[in-house]
């Protein structure tokens, strides 16, 4: 790519709802750029403003500073009707008085379109959603489900530059809500549209997503690939929100370059990778996931911590151990039920080894 | 709901409920039922016949009064719905505008003034600004008191209408204008309906304010009724009545039945 034209591209984006005095600041100072043709996911807890962000950019709300640019080009001027973008609402908002042809062809007819041409996009549509069958029904007529598609369809049919999504599969159950997952990445991917969704869900953020935004209180924390995110959080708030993490309060005792030497509470060395400036001496905390952990019987394994099974959780395919290193520092491991792998009993004694490549230290 | 605590046990609800439906409905009933007399009595049974119907068809009074009657009812609750379905939009759709509770009270408020006392201020009013006494001065009262009620059904229906319909109008590329028209109004229409057949009623069987407003040519129904009775009551007043009973029936049924539509949709 020469330069880089993003899809969407928000400039120190900041939302302040009623007065500048006593409003809530929903989104505070927020920079993004989402690349065309991605699957970009904003995530979030509740409240953090991933709808606001949304709604800025469908035109819905008014920035309180900032821009916004849509392929380098300013929209900000723009009334959401003049937008080149289009929004699958969380309730869908199908219009309960047209089929659901006329519901997919309205943004057609808006835009005065011929009828032919209407017609045959129509079609298109309901083919690619699997709702051919359906086109005379109404919305009230339909399942969850169905109605998902369709405003799925109706969103698309005007082919947008970009596409917002709202938590459009929360009011699915979890069956239909795996299929729609899948369905979504493929239509993303068939149509080459841009799509923003937004979830709180982090399981629906990670399989589908070919970049997230994790967000709280009003900015983004980190972006990055669904591994990235993972695997390397930059924060507390990131490793706390995605997936289940161990937090290890340690004071730095040496600094190699993108590697410390740290000692834990309980005084067991522990070696962690170091993306944010420290320096010795520095109280830290440092995460690693519980299946990065491994457990052994004591005397067997080099380099390990002592400590003493707790409490275990049998889950089928594996089982937690949650392990005490001496008073303060407790620790979950995920060991997988195989054959090699050794058994625990509450009290027993074990010894914890710690994939030191998977520790990291966090910015705060 | 537990059956053992219905309603019908409570001691006195029979008799109650007899009572209301003998005060409100017997006088009724007796007005239907000797509209078809016989005789020229209101209170002696003398037979049936349709004489008195034939009679007030051919009535040149009543005639004329039905006419005004039926011109000043439709042009009032056309207007009437078209100023409370704005008020509508502007109160519940607009984000805070300076003066919105104002509008809500001046709305509702002439549900609450005693109706003589609109009806002077009616007639004080245009005789101060000196609009001629007739049918564009009833029409003109008419179309003022038939806001309030127009305007209820429509915003209970437009309360129920999620505002995410308009916004997802505005994100499909629908101005303000085609937003209106395509998906506000076809759903706000039982509301429209059931708000233009109310002020239709009301302004119908209005008599107060009317008469004070109607000046001396003008006539309505109710004015012609009110006339007949001072010469003395004859089973026509009885038919004439009765239909204007029929015609008020029908309405607030449809008007009912409307409303009741479950929810935004057909
Ligand atoms: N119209 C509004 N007026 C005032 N405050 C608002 C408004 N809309 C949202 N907020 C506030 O802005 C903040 C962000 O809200 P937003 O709806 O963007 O959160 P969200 O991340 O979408 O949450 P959820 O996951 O619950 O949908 C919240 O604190 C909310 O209370
Ligand atoms: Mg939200």
């Amino acid at each position: 790519m020469a330069k880089d034209v993003y899809a969407v591209n928000g400039i120190s984006i900041t939302k302040i709802y009623g007065t500048e005095a006593s409003g809530v600041t929903a989104l505070n100072d927020v920079s993004i750029s989402i690349r065309d043709n991605e699957f970009f996911t904003l995530l979030g807890p509740s409240g953090c403003g991933k709808t606001t962000l949304l709604r800025c950019i469908a035109g819905f709300e008014q920035l309180s500073s900032g821009r916004i640019l849509l392929f380098d080009e300013e929209i900000d001027h723009l009334s959401p009707n003049r937008r080149p973008v289009n929004t699958v609402f969380q309730h869908y908002a199908l219009f309960p008085h047209m089929t659901v042809a006329e519901n997919i062809g309205f943004s057609l007819r808006m835009l005065k379109q011929g009828e032919a041409k209407i017609k045959a996009t129509v079609g298109q549509m309901l083919d690619l959603v699997h709702m051919t069958e359906f086109a005379g029904r109404h919305p009230a007529q339909l399942s969850g489900g169905q109605q998902q598609r369709v405003a799925l369809a109706r969103a698309l049919a005007s082919h947008p530059k970009v596409l917002l999504l709202d938590e459009p599969l929360s009011a699915l159950d979890l069956k239909l809500r795996q299929e729609m997952r899948v369905e979504l990445k493929q239509l993303q991917e068939e149509t080459g549209i841009t799509f923003i969704f937004v979830t709180h869900d982090q399981e629906e953020a990670l399989t589908m997503s070919d970049r997230i935004a994790v967000m709280s209180d009003g900015k983004i924390q980190q972006t990055g690939n669904p591994a990235d995110i993972y695997e390397n959080p930059v924060n507390h708030f990131v490793a706390d929100f995605i997936g289940e993490t161990n937090f290890l309060e340690a004071t730095i005792q040496s600094v190699h370059t993108d590697n410390a030497r740290c000692v834990l509470a309980n005084g067991a060395q522990l070696s962690a990778s170091l993306t944010v400036p420290k320096e010795k001496g520095n109280r830290v905390t440092i995460c690693i996931r519980p299946e990065k952990i491994s457990l052994d019987n004591p005397g067997t394994a080099a380099g390990g911590i002592d400590g003493t099974v707790e409490r275990l959780i049998y889950l089928g395919t594996d089982t937690h151990y949650l392990v005490q290193l001496g008073s303060q520092t407790s620790v979950l491991a995920r060991i997988q039920n195989s054959r090699q792998s050794p058994r625990f009993k509450p009290g027993d004694q074990a010894t914890v080894v710690m994939d030191e490549s998977a520790c990291r230290v966090l910015a705060d | 709901m537990n059956p053992t605590r219905d309603l019908k046990r409570y001691p006195g609800f029979g008799g109650i409920t007899w009572a209301c439906l003998v005060f409100l409905y017997g006088p009724l009933i007796v007005i239907a039922l000797y509209s078809f007399n016989e005789i020229r009595s209101i209170t002696v049974w003398g037979g049936f016949s349709f004489s008195w119907y034939v009679k007030a068809f051919n009535n040149d009074l009543i005639q004329r009064a039905t006419y005004n009657s039926l011109i000043i009812a439709v042009s009032a609750a056309t207007a009437s719905t078209i100023c409370a379905t704005a008020a509508a939009l502007a109160i519940l759709r607009n984000r805070a505008f300076r003066g919105r509770e104002a509008s809500i009270g001046i709305i509702s408020l002439p549900l609450m003034v005693p109706e003589i006392v609109t009806a002077i201020a009616s007639l004080v009013f245009f005789v101060l600004v000196g609009i001629p006494l007739g049918i564009g001065s009833i029409l003109l009262a008419h179309t003022v008191f038939c806001i309030p009620f127009a305007y209820l059904p429509i915003t209970a229906r437009l309360e129920g209408i999620e505002g995410h319909y308009e916004e997802a109008a505005r994100d499909l590329y629908a101005d303000s204008w085609q937003t209106f028209r395509y998906v506000m109004l076809p759903m706000m229409f039982p509301g429209i309906v059931a708000g233009f057949m109310l002020a239709f009623i009301i302004s119908l069987d209005d008599f107060i304010i009317t008469n004070f407003v109607a000046g001396p040519g003008a006539t309505t129904l109710p004015l012609a009724i009110y006339g007949l009775v001072r010469t003395g009551l004859t089973p026509e007043i009885n038919a004439v009545s009765t239909l204007l009973l029929l015609v008020s029936i029908f309405f607030v049924t449809l008007s009912y039945l409307l409303g009741k539509k479950p929810g935004p949709g057909r």
